[in-house]
């Protein structure tokens, strides 16, 4: 498997921890307030960034070895 | 002009662009199975952007997401939170279901499941199932059409009208255009749904409290700070566990990729790179989230007291003294959260039914096929808007229960193109399994030992049964493995 997909799935594991049990339990307050949101909160729509950032890189990177099709090119 | 004739007028405008957006498209592509289910395979960035993202967030979302804010704080964070793990193994499957799907001609979940695993049976109870799980699934659409018509009109349009106006419209485009009719709508719907959501949900803490961190101050000085604590607080008003709330994020996620009709989208992408790309920017689409629940924190000191919690939204548009065009278009908002997903689940659910069900026990042409999915339509939409109007069931009920029954589906997934070795025993052992228990801690809860979702349970079930009898039983061909394996 390409470096990158382990790097992905790694990622995207520590993550599923962080928006549950026990990454969410650690920053379940509802202070400090982030940008007007509650750390709880923030805590969650940080995350999403994160997923997105992940799935990004491995898109560009699948892109840059990939045709159109996703066939090694 | 009278208020309630400028919102009709306003929410008239929205059903004619929707039915527009609806029908012109589709006049482009061949009038096959292929192109009324999965467009020809022809579906753009854009468009699949939408329909991935619009085809999630219906009326649940759009009415029940401020419900669950407003009641239930912190515990509305899990909508958000499982989509962006819920949607990475549509990454990985996508292109594979795409490539077969381009070979060998599907357009349908079942269909590739059924040919790994050697089962016309395995097909006709997929078909099945999907249709007993969308038909509920749609008539919360249509409830939720009509109650906000018949909420914002003050009583003035009846429930069973605004539901029927609604739908009738959905019926026409998706009975003419399937997929790409289904496509384009969402697209404007989704568009104008996000505007309207981010309009609403930084207006209302502006207006009641002076922005958004003074909204939440407000909050936990009215002595609600718990509700702000993850993970929040469960139906009753009680602190929610974590073993509930986790368990919840995680069975959603498993399902969320292998809905039906959300994992047949892939068969519709141009090429494997648009397919790729409208997955990775489906978190901005999550994004939207955050103001729907907005809408739900603002209403917590300011509106006290609103029974049921889902009318929340209507409740704070009709307590404002917001201009009647304004009105309008967050009722329209409200619709088009409806109608994107009410009629991404018609289409699907018409062509399963008949792709993988009729057209299984008998040998049908593709003019033939093609017709019958378009009755289908308007079969089941008549059977759920019967349900939305006249038959008082717990349609809420059965839709919770379909979430624990949907993720049993993903392990036959991922063994279809990642275990070589399972076999057509196995995978039908693991998924009616799985769903077998699932529903049995459905409706007996008292007997599960953990506080956590029955579709755990299921699932825990499904991999035994799934890995068990797989290494218990003669491997499947080759030859056939193969086909699915390679396909990445």
């Amino acid at each position: 498997m390409r470096r990158s997909r382990l790097l992905f799935i790694a990622v995207m594991l520590l993550t599923a921890l962080a928006i549950t049990w026990p990454g969410h339990a650690l920053f379940s307050s509802a202070k400090p307030l982030i940008f007007g949101f509650p750390l709880s909160f923030a805590w969650i729509i940080f995350w999403v960034i994160i997923g997105f950032a992940a799935m990004l890189g491995l898109y560009l990177s699948d892109s840059h070895d990939d045709d159109l099709n996703g066939e090694p090119s | 002009m009278e208020t309630g004739t400028i919102i009709l007028i306003v929410v008239g405008l929205y059903l004619l662009i929707s039915l527009l957006t609806g029908i012109i498209p589709s006049l482009r592509i061949t009038k096959s199975v292929g192109g009324y289910v999965a467009g020809d395979r022809s579906m753009n960035l854009f468009v699949l952007y939408f329909v991935l993202g619009a085809s999630i967030f219906s009326s649940f979302a759009f009415l029940g997401g401020p419900g669950w804010a407003y009641s239930r704080g912190a515990a509305a964070f899990y909508i958000i939170a499982y989509g962006v793990i819920g949607i990475v193994p549509l990454y990985f499957f996508g292109p594979r279901a795409w490539r077969l799907g381009k070979k060998y001609g599907y357009v349908t979940q079942a269909e590739l499941l059924a040919d790994r695993f050697d089962s016309t049976f395995l097909s006709v109870m997929l078909a099945i199932l999907s249709v007993v799980v969308f038909i509920p699934y749609l008539t919360l659409q249509m409830v939720g059409a009509g109650y906000v018509l018949n909420v914002i009109s003050e009583g003035l349009i009846p429930f069973w009208a605004g539901a029927g106006v609604t739908y009738l419209i959905v019926l026409i485009y998706v009975y003419f255009s399937g997929v790409m009719g289904v496509g384009w709508s969402n697209a404007f719907q989704g568009l104008f749904m996000m505007v309207m959501a981010w309009v609403l949900g930084i207006y209302l803490p502006n207006t009641l409290y002076g922005g958004i961190g003074p909204m939440f101050e407000a909050i936990m000085e009215s002595g609600r700070t718990v509700m702000l604590e993850a993970p929040g607080l469960a139906a009753d008003g009680s602190p929610w566990s974590w073993w509930e709330y986790g368990s919840a994020v995680l069975i959603s996620a498993v399902g969320f990729s292998v809905w039906p009709h959300f994992f047949m989208r892939s068969y519709a992408a141009k090429n494997v790179k648009t397919m790729r790309l409208s997955v990775v920017l489906y978190p901005t689409f999550l994004l939207f989230l955050v103001p729907i629940l907005l809408i739900g924190f603002s209403a917590v000191v300011a509106f006290p007291g609103v029974q049921p919690a889902d009318s929340i939204l209507p409740t704070i548009l009709m307590s404002l003294d917001l201009p009647a065009v304004v009105i309008g278009l967050f009722c329209a908002g409200a619709l088009a959260a409806s109608m994107s997903s009410g009629d991404a689940i018609l289409h699907s659910a018409a062509s399963i039914a008949i792709r993988d069900g009729v057209s299984q026990l008998t040998s049908l042409t593709d003019k033939t096929e093609r017709l019958l999915i378009q009755l289908s339509v308007l079969v089941i939409g008549l059977i759920a808007y019967l349900f939305a109007v006249v038959i008082d069931v717990s349609i809420v009920a059965l839709l919770l229960g379909s979430y624990g029954g949907v993720a049993q589906i993903f392990p036959v997934i991922y063994a279809m193109f990642y275990w070589r070795r399972a076999t057509k025993a196995g995978a039908l052992a693991g998924l009616f399994g799985g769903i077998a228990v699932s529903v049995l801690f459905l409706v007996m809860p008292e007997l599960k030992p953990l506080p956590i979702h029955e579709g755990v349970y299921g699932l825990a079930v499904n991999l035994i049964l799934l890995i068990g009898v797989s290494l218990a039983t003669t491997p499947d061909d080759p030859k056939r493995v193969e086909k699915f394996t390679s396909s990445g």
